[in-house]
């Protein structure tokens, strides 16, 4: 067990490690700098700008430089929020994709896992299509689409919830459903799925032969088992969760770090960009391990060595 | 996703087996290829024909454009700016006065074009990175697969935006922001088919008769993963053409003035208020195309897998 959870972080070091490299290949692959403006500025100027930035070090060397620095914590400056350290950039809007994140992730549990139970209860009944079809939609149905036809029948025609912003309880409602809407019908499936096999099972019918209730096989018997399965999308939903967010931000104009990286991507924040992509791609790599580490404590038969 | 596909799949063939159990007669084995067994019950899911009469139907206007399109799609004309949908223009027209029907038409074209390109160069990365891993050994296998992972460990539409930045906004730096991303998790629902399929009777036979490694992955192995590839391309081209709408979305994706169902919809969330309309045709056009893959998708799924037979 230690062994592997040393492997494991090794290999989240290396994983961070790459996507630097590759994002950092990539962002100075872009055309143009964070110094493009509708006003050239004078030469002197950039090569000043650049000079106190370290830009005009090789890149290598920027590199190099920029890896030793963000082991200590310092992921560097942003161009455009006036040299605001990107650390602190992050930690002030992580909250609120946190909290949207958070929400989504409550929305999605209750509704995925309830529909996914109560659909294998009875399945092939006009609740299970219902259900099945919801899950079908949900899963294929883009996110900023969802998020805006919602906007267009609550906000604009029903006028019942605000169109965007953040703050009001009420504001987090539609960016929060359209997060949690492919997550609640992944969910759904897999438990759906699960549930069906489990329910199969030669130890589910010595427990309906026991004469037990309904309530005692449906949750202490089948449910617990075909949870199993379902841990095994919870890694790829956290990464859904994350990558949502930008598009859902955007959409709601929540201000978090999904929209904040949209908006470095278009103005070249170098700092910003950077900063972004490792925090992202370290909460997917946490998200995994995580689920990893879940899977073993829930099924006593996996053992990590 | 592999997860969910499997899943999926376990679950349908569970409820196939069930139906058996309560019909209670044991019926003896029909003598029919996998094919038409496939077609015959991919024929009987309601969803996934229609899922593929709506493709086809996308697909036809999307190549007769300009024949069927009302007006020319980059067309401007200022006197009717912005208005909801009427006898003129059925999807109304947006901020420049163009037609929206004639733009969802041609968008279309885009999103094919994309979803097709791109799905076709993820899964030729797909294939390649699956043949390396089974024919280069234990070291090619690894090199293969730890590569795969450090891009999937990459959140996918932030790698795309980055890519997407890079090349350019062209629909052909498009094809390739979007293929070059997609691929892992093609590449290991074949990897972990071909797994199974060096265990099988047939490849043994092919090596003792000598065969070579390159000709057992291409020759035999390769032929038997048409099933889960074609599943695996039904649900690689909406990813591309969500990919695409996505980036047009935020502004990343295929510059104006080509239509694009994407920016269509950035356009018009910029007027939502004003005039809904111009926000929901294109937003119905990708909804609805995504929903008619998934159909046919699953409905593949499980037609081509015999055990739910």
């Amino acid at each position: 067990m230690a062994g592997y959870l040393v492997r494991r972080t090794l290999w989240l070091g290396v994983v961070l490690f790459l996507v630097a490299l590759i994002t950092f290949v990539l962002m100075h692959a872009v055309p143009g700098g964070p110094w493009d403006r509708e006003k050239t500025l004078a030469p002197a100027i950039v090569a000043n700008l650049n000079q106190r930035y370290g830009l005009d070090d090789p890149l290598w060397q920027q590199f190099v430089d920029y890896v030793t620095r963000s082991l200590r914590g310092d992921l560097g400056v942003s161009y455009i929020y006036q040299d605001r350290p990107v650390a602190e950039i992050i930690s002030d809007s992580f909250p609120t994709t946190a909290a949207l994140g958070l929400l989504a992730l409550v929305f999605a549990l209750v509704v995925g896992l309830t529909l996914g139970v109560v659909s294998s209860m009875r399945p092939n009944s006009a609740l299970d299509y219902v259900s099945v079809l919801f899950a079908t939609i949900g899963a294929s149905v883009p996110n900023f689409v969802v998020g805006i036809l919602l906007v267009v029948i609550f906000a604009v025609k029903l006028g019942w919830l605000p169109t965007g912003g953040w703050g009001d309880p009420k504001e987090a409602v539609l960016p929060a459903f359209t997060l949690g809407l492919l997550p609640a019908a992944y969910l759904a499936r897999i438990t759906r799925a699960s549930m069906l096999e489990v329910l199969r099972q030669d130890y589910v019918r010595l427990a309906w032969a026991k004469g037990l209730p309904e309530r005692t096989v449906m949750v202490r018997h089948a449910f617990r088992n075909a949870l199993i399965p379902v841990l095994t999308v919870a890694g790829p939903l956290a990464a859904t969760l994350v990558t949502g967010s930008f598009i859902v931000e955007t959409v709601f104009s929540v201000p978090g770090i999904g929209r904040l990286f949209v908006q470095a991507v278009f103005q070249r924040d170098y700092g910003l960009i950077m900063g972004t992509v490792l925090f992202y791609a370290f909460l997917v790599a946490t998200a995994n391990f995580i689920v990893d580490m879940l899977y073993a404590a829930v099924d006593p038969r996996i053992r990590y060595r | 996703m592999l997860q969910l596909i499997r899943g999926f799949a376990t679950a349908r063939r569970g409820a196939a087996a069930q139906a058996r159990d309560t019909d209670g007669i044991e019926r003896p084995p029909r003598s029919s290829s996998l094919w038409s067994d496939a077609f015959r019950r991919l024929l009987k899911n309601r969803l996934a024909v229609s899922g593929l009469v709506f493709i086809i139907t996308v697909s036809a206007v999307a190549i007769l454009a300009p024949l069927i399109a009302p007006y020319d799609p980059t067309l401007q004309d200022y006197s009717i700016v912005q208005q909801g949908p009427s006898w003129g223009h059925p999807f109304g027209t947006d901020a420049l006065g163009r037609d929206q029907l004639s733009r969802v038409i041609y968008g279309a074209r885009t999103s094919l074009a994309v979803g097709v390109f791109a799905g076709a160069l993820a899964l030729s990365i797909a294939i390649a990175v699956a043949a390396l891993a089974a024919i280069g050994g234990r070291l090619g296998d690894t090199v293969a697969m730890r590569f795969t992972d450090v891009i999937y460990a990459f959140p996918e539409l932030l790698f795309i935006i980055l890519l997407a930045a890079v090349m350019g906004s062209s629909l052909t730096s498009l094809f390739f922001a979007i293929g070059l991303v997609a691929w892992p998790d093609s590449a290991r629902i074949i990897r972990a088919q071909m797994l199974s399929l060096q265990e099988r009777e047939f490849v043994a036979a092919a090596e003792v008769l000598g065969a070579s490694k390159k000709r057992i992955v291409f020759q035999h192995m390769l032929p038997n993963t048409v099933g889960p590839l074609i599943v695996v391309t039904t649900f690689g081209i909406p990813r591309a053409i969500l990919a695409e709408a996505t980036l047009s979305f935020l502004g990343i994706g295929i510059k104006p003035p080509t239509p694009s169902w994407g920016s269509m919809v950035q356009e018009g969330y910029a007027a939502v208020l004003a005039t809904p309309a111009l926000v929901l045709f294109p937003a119905l056009a990708i909804a609805l195309v995504m929903m008619a893959f998934t159909f046919l998708g699953d409905g593949l799924r499980d037609a081509l897998d015999p055990r739910t037979r």
